[in-house]
């Protein structure tokens, strides 16, 4: 398409490729060489999410068909579609993740951040616990200091077994600033024996806007939970799952390391 | 036409009660008014007023009207002598101009030995380059976009700057990118 404009143009990315941009004014010509990158597509819970070790800087996932709860779209559903980060391999058993750098800038009210696992198939029969350590640290808060409080909310659901529960804890105010910092370790998640689907649980901000940080180490451990396929880390800000930088990882055994 | 002798005006000589006249390098020396030309105006070969504008690669056709020195107005002509003051701007062929390069042609009609003043003809300047920024400034040589990021605002500046500014934008796989105008 063919189309004549005077000073200036807005140009959008339609879909990943290359292309030409050719402008045309007389005799003189200009191309402009156009490329389009597309980011990886996750659908938490489908196959797709395998796909999502190839996160880049900059990458956005797109979540689709989550309600406010990412981890229980209704009283005993799981998204089917979200968006996850899956780092751990498929039948992992145990071990510790590490995500360095992850932003997750909060536009609306609500956000959240946490674990999703997918386990794609029956959970072992007489698995009676699985133990999901998470710790959030932000370096520097608002104020310069180094938080360390326990987190504020911990909701989780199973698949076949729904169940949600809220952890709350006393001691953190209702202070955005504050809210990232969650140091829980040995959650409990109740028995999944003979479910499918996906176990998470995540914290969010009781009030206010979600946390932009820039440097947020956001560790998770796990033991006890044999035939995982994955594991992945989300963080919700109403419509995006943003990640700003590389997310490197490393799969480590407990316990979990502070650092 | 005046004769001037030791520094004064000279009438014709009259012998026995005629008025006599004489050639001086092929001209009167005392001409007739009504054959003395006092002005002239360049004019659209239409005989309309002259062009102000010569688009790129153009070409416009000129005609000349003369008033004598009796008052009347000669017949609108296209053999006048018509001449580009600045040839790399616009040409003169017979009473056709032709565009050359953008800037001001002046050009000149004469009859009858009198030069007209020059009229001025805008001449387009052709497009030599397009330049592309972004709101910043930046040059832009190529571009990098990603899927669901905010579209990239880029400037067309045609130059030369008196160009004009219209760019006709294309792209190769308008499946890949859209591209607006700047509102």
């Amino acid at each position: 398409m063919t189309q004549t404009i005077m000073g200036g143009g807005v140009v959008s990315a339609v879909k990943g490729g290359t292309t030409i941009l050719r402008l045309t004014a007389g005799n003189a010509v200009r191309e402009l060489p156009v490329n389009v990158v597309e980011p990886p597509h996750v659908e938490w819970a489908g196959e797709a999410y395998k796909s999502a070790s190839r996160l880049m800087v900059g990458d956005t996932i797109v979540a689709t068909n989550y309600t406010a709860n990412p981890f229980c779209k209704n009283r005993g559903e799981v998204v089917q579609k979200g968006a996850g980060y899956s780092f751990l391999e498929e039948n992992s058993t145990e071990g510790t993740v590490t995500f360095r750098r992850i932003t997750c800038t909060g536009v609306g009210t609500k956000a959240y951040c946490g674990f999703l696992s997918s386990t794609g198939a029956p959970l072992p029969v007489g698995l009676t616990d699985l133990t999901v350590g998470m710790m959030l640290r932000v370096p520097t808060g608002r104020n310069g200091q180094l938080f360390d409080k326990t987190y504020d909310r911990v909701a989780q659901c199973t698949a076949q077994n729904p169940k949600t529960q809220t952890v709350r804890t006393s001691s953190l105010p209702e202070d955005i600033t504050t809210w990232m910092l969650a140091e829980p370790t040995g959650l409990i998640l109740p028995s999944t024996s003979g479910s499918t689907g996906s176990v998470g649980f995540g914290v969010y901000p009781s009030v206010g806007e979600a946390p932009s940080v820039t440097d947020l180490l956001y560790s998770c451990m796990m033991s006890g939970y044999r035939a995982m396929r994955g594991l992945g880390i989300l963080c919700f800000d109403g419509e995006r799952i943003l990640y700003e930088k590389d997310v490197t990882f490393t799969t480590i055994t407990p316990p979990m390391s502070n650092s | 036409m005046s004769v001037i002798f030791n520094g004064r005006a000279v009438a014709p000589p009259r012998f026995a009660g005629q008025t006599w006249n004489a050639y001086y390098g092929g001209r009167l020396l005392w001409p007739d008014p009504a054959n003395t030309v006092v002005g002239v105006e360049v004019l659209n070969v239409d005989g309309g007023k002259p062009p102000t504008m010569l688009p790129i690669d153009g070409t416009v056709r000129l005609a000349a009207r003369a008033t004598y020195g009796d008052g009347h107005v000669g017949e609108t002509v296209t053999d006048a002598v018509f001449v580009s003051l600045d040839t790399s701007v616009a040409t003169v062929s017979g009473n056709t101009v032709t565009w050359v390069h953008g800037g001001t042609a002046l050009i000149t009609a004469k009859i009858g030995g009198y030069t007209s003043a020059a009229i001025s003809i805008a001449c387009a300047y052709a497009p030599e380059s397009i330049r592309v920024t972004t709101e910043d400034g930046e040059v832009v040589d190529t571009l990098t976009l990603r899927v669901g990021d905010d579209p990239v605002k880029l400037l067309f500046s045609v130059l030369p700057a008196q160009a004009d500014q219209t760019v006709t934008v294309s792209v190769d796989d308008p499946s890949i990118v859209e591209i607006k105008e700047l509102t």
